[in-house]
């Protein structure tokens, strides 16, 4: 029996995760124009879009042309769906029996999309998912408890069946509320999980105040994937997950419509790896819709999984901003970096008092506080004609005797990082809404005439 | 087994490190060179994929004749279907990096 070269084992895929960058190109092409091809010929939705571009799959020949086919936007999946075969619409690429799984978005930004997979979509999934735990550490020696709903989203089904893939014992810590959680994982000694960001840092603060367990000390969870939020790619969050946990903590990212297209190795160089293997990942400009190769220059972030069947998903414009990192990540792979995550959703990137600001730079300010708790809550209004911005903030108890400073801080910080004066409010400890999924903190109500 | 000659692996490689790895196999045939950049490290060569690429599509045409010749059998052609879902995966990994051209 052949044994793996030393260094291979740190990848999933040793060949596909060190393929030079021009023959990623080269497949990425190559499976882009099949993929491209199989919507055309099955999906009236494709074929009406395309054609009424005046484009047709041969016209793809290279990566500078993949710019020429038209995006998807969430919103017309929310259109197609109405349409038949019923429920999923004329983006269906598949006979309807052949489809066994259904998913949806959460409905974080409108009616929630549907999504069928088929068994070789799932086993793709698991497949994509399985990239990235790999990367993380995740061995088979690993015991995974995953404290998670399972329920109609996707979020952490397709991490449950990667983990089974890499070879892990996976604990489903499903309908258990959370102190039940925190003591499976105690009484199992777990040693990794996965969960939002929001959670991760929650089930501390529970297992501390209700339990009495110190999860840094008293447990053995040594990493964490977070996924829904882009918690992990703040510096801040993660400090506060990692210290509260005393486990690394990596981000991921993905979605319903896509596929997890990206993640976090054990190198963390400051930035999430796309998956360039299984997908075709672009930055457009903000503004000229132009490609961005280099690094330094945010855009928005266009993606094909370039072998999902079921439905689907060709040029889709994710509103995820993102830039290129311009140093290789030392873990050796060539997939490419995008710096510090994703930055923000480009729905989300709003002007306030004539500045651009991204929810995350609040959220990274607020966490990086030491005294703070970990909610808080942004609301936009206007008053008048102009705009006002009030941040919503708890103390923790055994530090309202710095008061001042904390606030002084706080001010400051927010001040430097973000260019914006806020008007903060102090709320009481354990006032503001918890969350257990995706957290809703940042409210604009400007777009609702207040 | 692996045998490690020439600089050695690091976890990190500096650029244009150059090591040797000899791979001994149950036959004791040693079947790989490696180069290891900063930027890439190869870990196999393309007979080898072949090799594993004539496997692949061995299976899916054995897992495809078990289909037919079921006539239809629910426990088989659904486990069936399973097995293709995997091959399909490998496909993936394997196979669909060995017709690019450059």
């Amino acid at each position: 029996m052949k044994t793996l070269a030393k260094g291979a084992d740190a990848y999933w895929n040793p060949i596909m995760e060190t393929l030079p960058l021009e023959r990623l190109r080269d497949l990425q092409v190559k499976k882009f124009k099949k993929i491209l091809e199989w919507a055309y010929e099955r999906s009236k939705f494709h074929r009406s879009l395309y054609q009424g571009a005046g484009l047709e799959p041969g016209d793809i020949k290279s990566y500078e042309d993949v710019v020429r086919v038209p995006k998807v936007e969430k919103a017309m999946m929310r259109d197609i769906q109405r349409k038949d075969p019923f429920p999923y619409g004329d983006a269906l690429c598949v006979p309807l029996e052949e489809v066994t799984e259904f998913r949806q978005t959460s409905g974080t930004t409108g009616t929630p999309v549907y999504q069928p997979d088929t068994w070789q979509d799932w086993e793709w999934w698991a497949e994509a998912w399985a990239y990235l735990l790999y990367a993380q550490g995740y061995r088979r020696t690993d015991r995974v408890f995953l404290p998670f709903g399972y329920n109609i989203f996707v979020a952490f089904w397709a991490g449950h069946y990667a983990a089974e893939k890499v070879g892990c014992e996976v604990v489903p810590g499903g309908v258990l509320d959370t102190e039940a959680r925190i003591l499976k994982i105690q009484e199992l000694r777990a040693t990794a999980m996965m969960a939002t960001p929001t959670y991760v840092l929650g089930m501390a603060d529970t297992a501390r105040k209700k339990l009495g367990i110190d999860p840094a000390r008293d447990l053995t969870i040594r990493k964490i994937t977070c996924a829904g939020e882009p918690g992990a790619s703040i510096p801040s969050t993660k400090q506060r997950m990692e210290e509260a946990w005393g486990a690394k903590v990596y981000d991921h990212i993905g979605a319903t419509e896509i596929g997890a297209w990206g993640f976090e190795c054990t190198a963390q160089p400051g930035g999430l790896h796309v998956n360039e293997a299984l997908f075709l990942i672009q930055l457009e400009d903000l503004e000229t819709g132009k490609i961005i190769e280099e690094a330094g220059r945010k855009g928005k972030i266009v993606i094909t999984a370039l072998d999902r069947i079921a439905q689907p998903c060709i040029q889709f414009d994710s509103k995820d901003v993102a830039e290129w990192s311009k140093d290789p990540c030392p873990c050796g792979r060539t997939f490419r970096v995008i710096k510090g995550g994703v930055v923000g959703r480009s729905d989300d990137i709003t002007k306030i008092k004539g500045v651009l600001v991204a929810p995350s730079a609040i959220e990274e300010v607020v966490r990086s506080i030491k005294g703070l708790s970990n909610e808080f809550e942004v609301l936009v209004t206007k008053k008048g004609d102009l705009d006002d911005i009030a941040l919503k903030i708890e103390i923790l108890p055994d530090e309202e005797k710095n008061r001042e400073m904390i606030l002084t801080q706080l001010k400051d910080q927010l001040r430097l990082k973000t260019n914006l004066g806020y008007n903060i409010e102090v709320h009481p400890y354990n006032s503001l809404p918890r969350y257990e999924v995706k957290a809703k903190r940042f409210k604009d109500l400007r777009k609702h005439g207040l | 087994m692996t045998k490690l000659v020439g600089n050695g692996f690091k976890p990190f490689p500096t650029k244009f490190e150059f090591c040797k790895l000899e791979f001994v196999s149950d036959f004791d045939i040693p079947i790989s060179n490696f180069r290891i950049t900063q930027q890439r490290m190869v870990f196999m060569n393309r007979r080898e994929m072949k090799k594993m690429d004539t496997r692949i599509k061995a299976i899916r045409k054995a897992v495809q004749e078990l289909k037919t010749l079921s006539g239809g059998i629910p426990a088989v052609d659904r486990n069936a279907d399973r097995i293709l879902a995997s091959v399909k995966m490998l496909e993936i990994n394997i196979s669909d990096i060995l017709d690019l051209k450059s």
